[in-house]
């Protein structure tokens, strides 16, 4: 798994990952990006129930975030 | 937006901007106290907030903008905070930072100082980075921006001082900021090229011409719209298109998300250089991981809110019952008060019954929308508001909404006015406008007493079940409907949740109070003004032609309930009384009590039984659903007005409430009968 691009949908709660790429259109990467989910950013994932929306930390912010909009994000697991 | 009446008065023009949930209000609330004003920005419907502070016996103007991730022309609020810095130039911005996360608000600081702005950083909640082991060499990051940096706690009044004599100092000096941040060579290449075009266009002389390269770089639109028509802005953009391509072919990205990218990166280099934190705590679950870990389980997390929202209820009635009864006991007394002194009939009855008896409905009605915006601020200022909203996510993506659209319905269960002024959080507007389409559904809480009087009067100990239904069915209709809307005027929109979830706060006493205070007066004096009309106005139908009996079959208002009567025919109320209140239920739905009031000739008291005798609970039953569902009172037009700024969809709002109301009315009562409950 550890080389693997996924969509940060999948991954599970407590791994954190790096943000190798953004996927859809225009505006949903800029209000992604305004939020600071950008290209190289760690996320740590601090909830995910495969259904509804998750949680991800990015440093000390919290951000719930769409089951759609979390499948656009592809993202590698780090150590 | 300010006259030059206004910049004369104020000696200096403070703006303040940070993103949301930094504290920026209550960092309002502090500098300004009770001396602020709440408004709209002109043409928006964002609010706008201004307030004053005397500061060494000058007069400062204290500017809230909307808080904002960005400067980008891509929501209202961060168009207005643009503008307004573009156009109006304050002479300082305060830019509040949350400590806690500083790589992502000197986002919006790095926009500032690109747009020229002279900004002093009022890095707020410093305790609470303290508290998580972050520490912020401030001198460094005040040496690498170049501008002041003063550490405050906005709740607790720390480093407000400072700050403002930082601010005062800053706006009077008269240097320009020379921050730059360096794109890369290609990039200012390409800037360069731009720049001297611009240069070139005298009606562009007072902006900054490097933010003005930059965004049109960046393909924003709003920019583009305020270069001049002529043959130098189509030289200008040409060369943008060329850039842009250049750029991409070079690069292999495009030129706005190098643009974002090269700032965040600049922002996340600061942080780097500036922020140390014990690693070890990083890793770390924080506390408000360890709530949310129970508040927004699975399982738990729905019963969890349902207990919270009980309570909210619980809380704004059990205390504000007892204060209803008061005040209704006070005017009780004062009309009688006054019958006996006024001894002239007329007047006698213009006051007690018009005068009187319109204040009365109007101040009944403060207690349970002051608690109710108490409980709801205190949700909010805690935190567990954009919990809720995450917990909704899952519900509200059937009707393809998200999560937050359901703070708006919540609030609607209070008043619809406020309610349909909360969609403002929503930024996508399509989801807008469904929210506020399907809001006047959610059953406020003017409706009560329109329920309390006929199941009251004609369901006796099952009265509890029939109100409960009613509201559920508001519940349900709104479902419906939402769904329908999407999928028919809507079609193929996908709306997406993305959402800070601030950390659990204890919430300052001071800031729910004001927080409750705006929005329960801007209530009181929209809607109120409105019902008191409406009283007045009752009174004057219900006492023409001249000469006729008060409220009489005769009098204008029993000629109107006369001619719509047939109408309402099928769903079992045809009669007079019946559709004269329903016409005065539009000015505001509990003003249906006191009409019937007045056209069955009874007060209040012995409402109830007379009621009992003229009605069925079957037809009681369907003019009830008739009122849940007909038309939202004037005060929710008039805000569905202001927040749509379409009469088209106003019009629509009432229109499909009109029909779904007497269709749903007409179905209970035939269908009731068939079924023999008649």
């Amino acid at each position: 798994m550890k080389d693997n691009i996924m969509p940060l949908g999948l991954v599970p709660a407590g791994k954190k990952v790096i943000v190798e790429d953004l996927m859809g259109g225009h505006t949903f990467r800029r209000k992604i990006n305004e939020i600071g989910i950008t290209h190289g950013k760690i996320i740590k994932v601090i909830k995910n129930d495969s259904e509804g929306a998750m949680i991800i930390a990015l440093g000390e912010g919290r951000i719930a975030l769409g089951r759609g909009m979390s499948h656009k994000i592809l993202v590698k697991e780090v150590s | 937006m300010v006259t030059a009446e206004e910049k004369e008065a104020a000696k200096m023009i403070i703006a303040l901007a940070g993103n949301p949930n930094s504290g920026k209000t209550t960092l309002f609330n502090s500098l300004t106290g009770s001396r602020q004003h709440v408004g709209n920005w002109p043409g928006v419907t964002v609010e706008k907030k201004e307030g004053q502070m005397i500061y060494q016996g000058e007069t400062l103007k204290i500017i809230d903008l909307p808080g904002t991730y960005s400067l980008g022309a891509y929501s209202e609020d961060e168009l207005v905070a643009r503008n307004f810095l573009l156009e109006e130039k304050p002479d300082v911005v305060i830019d509040v930072v949350d400590a806690t996360n500083l790589e992502r608000n000197l986002y919006l600081t790095v926009q500032l100082l690109e747009m020229g702005a002279n900004v002093v950083i009022a890095l707020n909640m410093i305790d609470e980075a303290e508290g998580k082991k972050i520490k912020i060499d401030i001198e460094k990051l005040s040496n690498i921006l170049g501008i002041p940096v003063i550490p405050t706690i906005a709740t607790r009044n720390k480093g407000i001082d400072e700050l403002i004599e930082k601010a005062v100092k800053t706006g009077n000096s008269k240097q320009k900021n020379q921050f730059k941040i360096d794109y890369g060579e290609d990039m200012e290449e390409q800037l360069q090229k731009l720049i001297k075009l611009i240069a070139e266009i005298p009606e562009l002389e007072k902006y900054p011409q490097r933010w003005l390269a930059l965004a049109l770089m960046e393909g924003d639109e709003r920019v583009e719209e305020i270069l001049p028509k002529g043959v130098k802005t189509e030289k200008l953009l040409t060369q943008r298109n060329e850039s842009v391509k250049q750029l991409e072919n070079k690069i292999g990205e495009d030129a706005e998300t190098i643009i974002i990218e090269r700032r965040y990166g600049f922002a996340g280099g600061i942080a780097k250089e500036t922020v140390t934190r014990r690693h070890d705590v990083e890793d770390r679950l924080s506390m408000s991981d360890k709530i949310d870990n129970i508040v927004t389980n699975r399982y738990l997390g729905i019963p969890i809110f349902l207990i919270v929202m009980w309570a909210v209820f619980q809380f704004t009635f059990t205390i504000g019952d007892p204060l209803i009864g008061y005040i209704e006991l006070f005017f009780e007394w004062l009309g009688a008060l006054m019958g006996e002194v006024i001894t002239n009939e007329t007047l006698n009855s213009l006051i007690v019954d018009g005068i009187i008896g319109g204040l009365g409905s109007v101040i009944v009605f403060i207690p349970p929308i002051f608690l109710l915006f108490f409980a709801i601020s205190l949700l909010e200022d805690s935190g567990y508001m954009a919990r809720a909203a995450y917990i909704m996510d899952r519900f509200m993506h059937t009707l393809g909404l998200h999560g937050k659209s359901f703070i708006p319905m919540l609030i609607g269960f209070g008043c619809n006015v406020p309610a349909i002024m909360a969609t403002r959080t929503l930024d996508n507007k399509k989801d807008r406008l469904i929210t506020i389409l399907i809001n006047p559904l959610m059953s406020c809480s003017a409706r009560l007493p329109v329920y309390v009087l006929f199941a009251g009067a004609l369901f006796g100990a099952n009265q509890g079940l029939v109100i409960f239904s009613l509201y559920l069915l508001g519940i349900v209709l709104a479902i419906v409907m939402g769904v329908i809307f999407k999928k028919t005027l809507f079609k193929g929109e996908t709306s997406y949740l993305i959402m800070e979830l601030p950390p659990y706060r204890m919430p300052t006493v001071k800031s729910t109070l004001i927080h409750m205070w705006e929005r329960g007066s801007s209530f009181v004096k929209k809607a109120g003004t409105i019902i008191f009309a409406a009283v007045i106005l009752i009174w004057v139908l219900a006492n023409l032609p001249v000469g006729v009996e008060y409220a009489s079959e005769e009098s204008l208002i029993g000629k109107l309930g006369n001619l719509i009567a047939p109408i309402f025919a099928p769903a079992g109320f045809g009669n007079w009384q019946a559709a004269s209140a329903l016409v005065f239920g539009l000015l505001a739905k509990e003003v249906i009590v006191g009409t019937l009031a007045v056209v069955y000739g009874a007060g209040e008291a012995e409402l109830g039984s007379i009621i009992s005798s003229y009605w069925t609970p079957l037809s009681a039953y369907a003019f009830m659903v008739m009122t849940l569902i007909y038309v939202p009172c004037v005060a929710t037009i008039g805000a569905i007005k202001r927040e749509t700024n379409s009469w088209g969809w106003t019009g629509f709002a009432v229109g499909y409430t009109l029909v779904l109301g007497w269709v749903m009315a007409v179905l209970v009562f035939q269908v009731g009968s068939l079924l023999g409950l008649g």
